[in-house]
């Protein structure tokens, strides 16, 4: 016959589809058919007079064999492969539902390691995969420069006026545009008082440079350079309007301005951060400060198409040096260190490490899991061994042998799939539920298409890796092979060397999982020098009422902190410019004097009370008081090891020292000369897991600074607190921004909230990693006491003792648990450093961690031997040899 | 009586079709008579072997089965050659007269 025509095949296959669904009916037919055909053949040849047997007779001799026929069109019927598949897996399914205790457990380790894949791998999509939402933002870089500021006299700037800006667009080439933003913060009107908005000043091409999205409204142009006009986040825009659209065309008063919103910005626009609700126009924006003309900005290019990242960073860099250098006004030197970085990148950066560990974990996870799986399917091959030398001896090709493997771990491996994208989907509705502030992008975890593209990846080539051991064991079937004996000694060393192997990446993990929980706890009992309990905190921020900055300004701070203090159970109350952990106003460098070494320190503007508010301890001299004033000699107090570090050893108590300090309204910038007049206690204020940098304090009525951090201590935790703090800012003047009121404690924790996540997460895995490897090691303890039985039998009727027996179970056990334990131990030796930079307080090679690991291994290996040795001590001989 | 031929492979989906399209419906035992009758008997037809054949066509869409009543009133599945299997079948007797033509000019010219 020619070559068929396409629709002729296509047609055929779905004939056999229909075929094979409608089986009984087509064989049936068939049945009839024939049975018609006979019938017809013998009805015809009685015509010509023969008797009716022989008729029949005469039709079947002239049909052939009705079997054979029957059988042939039955084979040209439905699709033979899939017949042969759907047999297979037939005998597949019976044969895991007999051991269903078996299946069940295969199924759940692997569910939980796809499982904890999947959710990993969403947080990898949610953080580092999925696209940024700005149009192209592969093209858009922030370009970060640092320099020295003004004549050497320390301090460094890293903001340019947009003049400067203007002009360092001119000299690029390979920028399509230049925007640029600062950040800021305004109080926004509300009732009753005023709260605080994070905001963002912006050129006037911010936003098509960006290209980000927009859910009502417009974006702001350069049109909108001197417009009261802002764009606001959806949250904000939510909040006080009911729904975006609302907003659009709306009043907002910040800072006692009026603006109108012009545009609502995508819940995804989250730059210069996440936190900021408003968009403002940089130019208008200056228009209205105190001192105008005074704003700075950060630039974020968007690359020209085509030109990579590097020659851009050399243009760039390029360009910065020469601007800087023709400022010489504005720049204290041509020193300038420009950093051109990926916007993804400066986003990723601080969680990429974590989550990339966190990956390579699950990983590990799942290939304990596999090789978990394919000791025991091949356990149970070796159990199935008779079954098998059968179907070889009746003429089972090796093909359909392998079949049957692959479809067995199929079957496990879809079943774990499914249910491992369940408690994926679980995991990621806890993660989300708690997801902490200061980690938003938990709460946008999503089971969605890629994470389950995914696992199926994941799920297909654990069908491949669990499938390939036991039907490698497929070409060693051999029919003769069980009558010679049970498990061949092959077989058991692969399992023994498989679970080495899962216990070995237990203990790597485990060692890990020590070391971060040995981080968190160092972490934890920190002591950041200051007594958290009972203390509340609020930002008071003194120059957003507008009033010109001067030194009345810290007269209503410290009527606020008077008026506090009078509140019943209040024990002290105080002001400064940084909180511990790490919220500080002033970073300012500080360069020694000339002749001396460089010297860095954080200035810390305090006022009476802050030091006991915050139980920052006295070490030598005297705190703060209210006659540390401007009309009294300058003091300062320093932190115990800055004192020793600058004064050398002694008592520095008394002695002056001169500093450059922030400028302050009737005082110009420059060094300023100071007694010194105390010495406290060591604070961290620049983050928990860093050292204490150099600190300085200042009184406030000395050195004026507007924005201020409160803290009040209170006897007890008192209830409705915060209420109560506002009512006593707003006793004081109601135009008083008062934010963030957050009791300290709970600012440490959600400090320690990114610690506490990789290590609590690394801890599950590591505590997965082993339990799975432990049921596997039972799994293969319990078959091999099975296999042995008559073993154990003839050496209890020789004599052998219960203690002996399980003695010599247990030794097995051991023996691959130490196994996996030296090996796992030198491994994690030699990658504990990669997780170095995650550690705190603790050297990776800590010894505690590695013995901690070695030992709840071993533990676990003995527990896992225990009950398969237990019920080889049971065995009873008589039974056992009486059953060969 | 010489040995009978066997059915050149591929050449009973011709016979099918042919006597299908000449005689119109017929059931599978009537199609098989036919197809015996008019090779004279000289082939030797398992009269199951045409049952496989039958399915396949079908598949394809050449012929189509139908269930009727034979002349004895017997319920029987009579088979009708479809449009596309007359197609097939004019394919088929072209491609095997030119086969067969050039077997013949083999046998005359070189004899």
């Amino acid at each position: 016959m020619t070559r068929l025509p396409l629709a002729a095949r296509v047609r055929r296959t779905m004939v056999r589809v229909g075929d094979m669904l409608l089986r009984r009916r087509r064989d049936a037919e068939l049945d009839e058919e024939i049975a018609a055909h006979l019938d017809l053949a013998a009805a015809d040849r009685q015509a010509d007079g023969i008797s009716a047997e022989e008729a029949r007779l005469a039709a079947r001799r002239a049909f052939g064999s009705v079997l054979q026929t029957k059988e042939a069109c039955r084979e040209r019927r439905g699709l033979p492969l899939f017949d042969v598949l759907m047999l297979e897996a037939r005998f597949g399914l019976r044969g895991l539902w007999k051991s269903r205790i078996f299946a069940t457990i295969a199924i759940l380790t692997l569910a939980l390691a796809i499982g904890a894949n999947a959710a990993i791998f969403s947080v990898i999509d949610a953080a580092l995969i999925r696209p940024l939402p700005y149009h192209d933002a592969g093209r858009l870089a922030l370009v970060q420069s640092e320099y020295r500021s003004t004549n050497g006299r320390g301090g460094w700037g890293y903001e340019f006026p947009a003049s400067v800006l203007a002009e360092l667009t001119q000299k690029l080439h390979t920028v399509k545009n230049l925007a640029y933003y600062t950040t800021t913060v305004y109080a926004l009107a509300a009732t009753p008082g005023a709260e605080l908005v994070h905001a963002s000043n912006v050129s006037g091409n911010f936003f098509s440079t960006l290209e980000g999205n927009l859910v009502a409204g417009r974006f702001l142009g350069p049109s909108d350079r001197l417009q009261p006009v802002v764009v606001i986040s959806t949250r904000l825009a939510r909040r006080l309007f009911r729904t975006p659209a609302a907003a659009v065309g709306a009043q907002l008063t910040l800072t006692s301005h009026q603006y109108v919103v012009a545009g609502v910005a995508a819940q995804s626009f989250a730059f210069p951060s996440r936190d900021i609700d408003i968009w403002m126009p940089a130019a208008y924006a200056d228009t209205v400060r105190v001192r105008p003309g005074r704003s700075t900005f950060r630039p974020i290019v968007r690359l020209e198409d085509g030109v990579p990242l590097e020659r851009a960073r050399a243009d760039i860099r390029a360009a910065v040096s020469a601007v800087v250098s023709a400022h010489p006004e504005a720049f204290g030197s041509r020193e300038v260190e420009t950093s051109v970085v990926a916007l993804r990148e400066r986003l990723d950066g601080r969680l990429r490490p974590s989550l990339m560990i966190l990956w390579a974990t699950v990983g590990l996870v799942l290939l304990i899991a596999c090789a978990n799986l394919a000791t025991l399917l091949l356990a149970r091959k070796t159990a199935r061994s008779h079954e098998t030398s059968v179907r070889v001896a009746l003429g089972a090709s090796l093909g359909r042998l392998m079949t049957r493997d692959f479809i067995e771990a199929g079957f496990l491996s879809i079943a774990g799939t499914t249910i491992g994208l369940v408690c994926a989907q679980l995991a990621i509705l806890v993660c989300r539920r708690l997801a902490p502030e200061n980690m938003p992008w938990l709460g946008h975890l999503a089971l969605d298409r890629p994470v389950i593209i995914f696992a199926a990846g994941l799920g297909l080539l654990t069908i491949i890796g669990v499938g390939t051991l036991p039907a490698l064991e497929s070409f060693s079937a051999n029919p003769n092979r069980h009558i010679a004996g049970n498990s061949t000694r092959s077989g058991r060393q692969m399992r023994r060397f498989l679970c080495v192997a899962e216990f070995a990446a237990a203990v790597v993990l485990l060692v890990a999982a020590s070391l971060l929980m040995r981080s968190l706890v160092g972490l934890l009992r920190t002591d950041i020098g200051v007594r958290t309990e009972n203390v509340t905190t609020a930002s008071l921020d003194l120059e957003l009422t507008q009033r010109p900055f001067n030194a009345q300004t810290t007269e209503l701070a410290t009527n606020v902190l008077s008026r506090i203090r009078a509140i019943p159970g209040v024990r002290a109350a105080g002001a400064g410019s940084s909180l511990p952990p790490d919220r500080s106003h002033i970073n300012m460098a500080v360069a020694g004097k000339e002749g001396t070494i460089g010297f860095s320190a954080s200035v810390v503007v305090a006022t009476p009370g802050y030091f006991q508010a915050l139980g920052i301890r006295l070490r030598e001299g005297r705190l703060f008081s209210t006659d540390d004033d401007a009309r009294h000699p300058m003091v300062m107090i320093m932190g115990s090891t800055t004192a020793r570090r600058y004064f050398g050893p002694g008592n520095p108590i008394g002695r002056e020292a001169s500093f450059p300090m922030p400028p302050v309204p009737g005082r110009p910038k420059g060094y300023v000369s100071m007694r010194l007049v105390g010495i406290v206690s060591d604070v961290k204020y620049a983050g928990l897991a860093t050292s204490p940098p150099n600190q300085i304090y200042r009184p406030l009525a000395q050195q004026p600074w507007p924005a201020l951090f409160l803290a009040v201590r209170t006897d007890r935790a008192l209830g409705g607190f915060s209420s109560t703090l506002r009512r006593a800012v707003a006793f004081v003047d109601p135009s008083l921004v008062l934010s963030s009121i957050t009791p300290m404690d709970r600012i440490i924790s959600s400090d320690v909230n990114p610690y506490r996540f990789r290590t609590v997460f690394l801890a599950a895995f590591a505590g997965l990693a082993l339990a799975i490897a432990a049921i596997g090691l039972f799994g293969i303890m319990a078959f091999s006491v099975a296999q042995r039985t008559t073993e154990i039998g003839i050496r209890m009727a020789l004599g052998a003792r219960t203690a002996d027996v399980m003695r010599m179970v247990l030794r097995e056990g051991i023996l691959v648990g130490t196994g996996g334990a030296v090996l796992g131990l030198a491994a994690a030796g030699a990658m504990s450093r990669l997780i170095g930079s995650l550690l705190f307080g603790v050297s990776p090679n800590d010894p505690l961690s590695f013995v901690v690991a070695a030992t709840v291994l071993l533990g676990v290996a003995l527990a896992a031997s225990y009950i398969p040795a237990r019920r080889a001590a049971l065995v009873d001989p008589v039974a056992a040899l009486r059953s060969e | 009586m010489p040995d009978k031929a066997d059915v050149l492979y591929g050449t009973l989906a011709l016979m099918i079709l042919r006597t299908l399209d000449v005689l119109g419906p017929l059931h599978g035992y009537a199609l098989a008579r036919r197809i015996e009758q008019i090779s004279h008997d000289q082939l030797s037809l398992n009269q199951g072997t045409l049952y496989p054949a039958l399915t396949k066509l079908q598949q394809l869409g050449l012929i189509a089965g139908k269930w009727g009543e034979s002349e004895t009133g017997r319920r029987a599945k009579f088979y009708t050659i479809t449009r596309a299997g007359r197609k097939q079948l004019q394919a088929e007797l072209e491609n095997w007269s030119r086969a067969s033509g050039i077997v013949a000019r083999f046998i005359e010219d070189l004899s």
